[in-house]
């Protein structure tokens, strides 16, 4: 009972942080040398969950991925992948043992895993993966940058302002650049997306954790504990703003 | 098919479509509406909950529905499929004793194959950004009519882009919202293949509106939309 209490405090805190530095740090060129290395060709690749049914959001395919672990074992990415089930490892991690020394030391390796690139112009869409696609509440999705131009960065809006704002007046965006060979836990509650400006791709490791797991648990609240930047507005507190604005 | 496939793609770049040759008695409707004895209940859709709003303070009634109950169903037609599957399978309903006016109305422009509603949205809320097409799973052809019977003064419908919904860095760029209010006793269409929205920043005026889906693939339908569309002079989703 009171393992349940902690896993659901520390969501709820969770939820309301936008980007939360893991304090985990790699050697992001050792992971790139992998990838580099993989005979594996990066795959073009629309996400089932931004794009809804067939929304075509860029005129050419900007995205592109490799799976490293999967349910199918195939190492090309399956946007209609279950958030769950017997993910195995494909042939690209088998070829990547740093990286997936990595993965597994953070409690990666048991749920989705995939390499992703986005080119000059390249973005994921807005999506939510607990509000829209029905992602279970205790998983986390973590990412692991290789290599983040300057002019690329991950972007979170509270889901209040994404389907309520009247769009007249900017909307609340939180903004952060991901430093190379840290750790970092993306908010999948709230929408959110990723911008590449820049002629350099951009390239990270994005996996999923299960926030039931002790060392996931220990690593997040730790973080948490530690967080001191601003936090998203709960529901309470966005219906009570929009009264005293 | 290939023709109402070119009234589809013209009317899904319009955000708000008047069917100015078409003109009803709002206050007739409203009168038969107050009068009538069922009170419109509040209604909280799937679409509602995840976006952030006070869920009471959408109050609906039906006019058509699948079950021929008063009371709208939370997931009337929406899914993959499910309204082609349950399209023209809708029921007049009890309402049809006190409204008959109404009826004539909406009847007269291809309501009664779906859904058909009287509906308010209370002042101070809004209901929330949507697709039809995208996140409904509703065919191109299908129409929402909008019939306004009393409009508040802060009240608006807006649209966006899906591009611009969807992929837009809110970060550097706000995006083109297409508003408009809707005068009582002309119908609208309002687009259902981008994102839209309607609001009611009104400090106490009550929106009141009929809102019925009427396919493109029934002549009656695409004759009305066709003849709005030619009638057009407003400005095009970019």
């Amino acid at each position: 009972m009171r393992l349940i209490l902690i896993v659901e405090n520390t969501l709820n805190k969770l939820n309301e942080i936008a980007h939360l530095p893991l304090g985990i740090e790699f050697d992001h060129t050792l992971i790139l040398q992998e990838i580099e290395n993989l005979p594996y060709k990066l795959e073009k690749y629309r996400s089932a969950l931004s794009n809804d049914k067939i929304m075509d959001i860029h005129d050419e395919e900007l995205w592109d991925s490799i799976a490293l672990y999967s349910i199918d074992g195939n190492v090309r990415s399956n946007p209609a992948e279950l958030w769950t089930g017997d993910f195995v490892k494909t042939n690209a991690i088998k070829l990547c043992p740093y990286l997936d020394s990595v993965l597994q030391s953070v409690g990666g390796g048991k749920l989705l895993a995939r390499i992703e690139v986005f080119s000059k112009g390249g973005s994921a869409g807005w999506h939510s993966h607990v509000k829209e696609a029905g992602q279970p509440d205790w998983i986390s999705v973590w990412n692991l940058p290789i290599i983040m131009p300057k002019e690329s960065k991950y972007s979170v809006i509270s889901y209040m302002d994404y389907r309520g704002s009247d769009y007249l007046k900017p909307i609340k965006v939180y903004e952060q650049w991901y430093e190379p060979g840290k750790l970092y836990c993306l908010n999948s509650y709230h929408y959110h997306n990723a911008f590449n400006y820049s002629e350099e791709p951009m390239i990270m490791v994005r996996f999923y954790v299960d926030t039931r797991d002790t060392l996931v648990q220990t690593i997040l609240q730790n973080s948490i504990d530690t967080y001191k930047d601003e936090l998203i507005l709960t529901y309470e507190e966005y219906i009570s703003s929009l009264g005293n604005s | 098919m290939d023709k109402i496939k070119t009234l589809v793609d013209r009317v899904n770049k319009i955000p708000h479509l008047p069917v100015s040759s078409f003109k009803y008695d709002a206050k007739k409707i409203e009168e038969e509406i107050r009068s009538c004895p069922f009170p419109l209940m509040p209604y909280y859709a799937t679409m509602q909950e995840n976006h952030g709003h006070n869920k009471s303070s959408w109050n609906n009634l039906s006019l058509y529905s699948h079950n021929g109950e008063i009371f709208c169903d939370r997931l009337e037609g929406a899914g993959p499929g499910e309204l082609e599957r349950i399209w023209g399978h809708f029921q007049k309903t009890g309402l049809s004793e006190y409204l008959p006016y109404t009826y004539e109305i909406i009847d007269s422009l291809g309501a009664g194959k779906a859904l058909a509603r009287i509906e308010e949205i209370l002042p101070g809320t809004f209901m929330g950004w949507h697709n039809h097409v995208f996140e409904l799973f509703h065919p191109e052809t299908m129409m929402i009519i909008q019939l306004p019977i009393t409009m508040p003064n802060k009240f608006k419908y807006s649209v966006i882009a899906n591009q611009e919904y969807r992929g837009m860095d809110f970060g550097i760029n706000t995006p083109k919202v297409y508003e408009a209010t809707y005068a009582p006793g002309i119908p609208v269409i309002f687009n259902a293949y981008h994102y839209h929205n309607v609001f009611n920043f009104d400090e106490d005026g009550i929106r009141l509106t009929i809102r019925f889906f009427a396919d493109l693939r029934d002549k009656l339908v695409y004759d009305l939309v066709q003849d709005a569309v030619d009638s057009y002079s407003g400005e095009y989703i970019e």
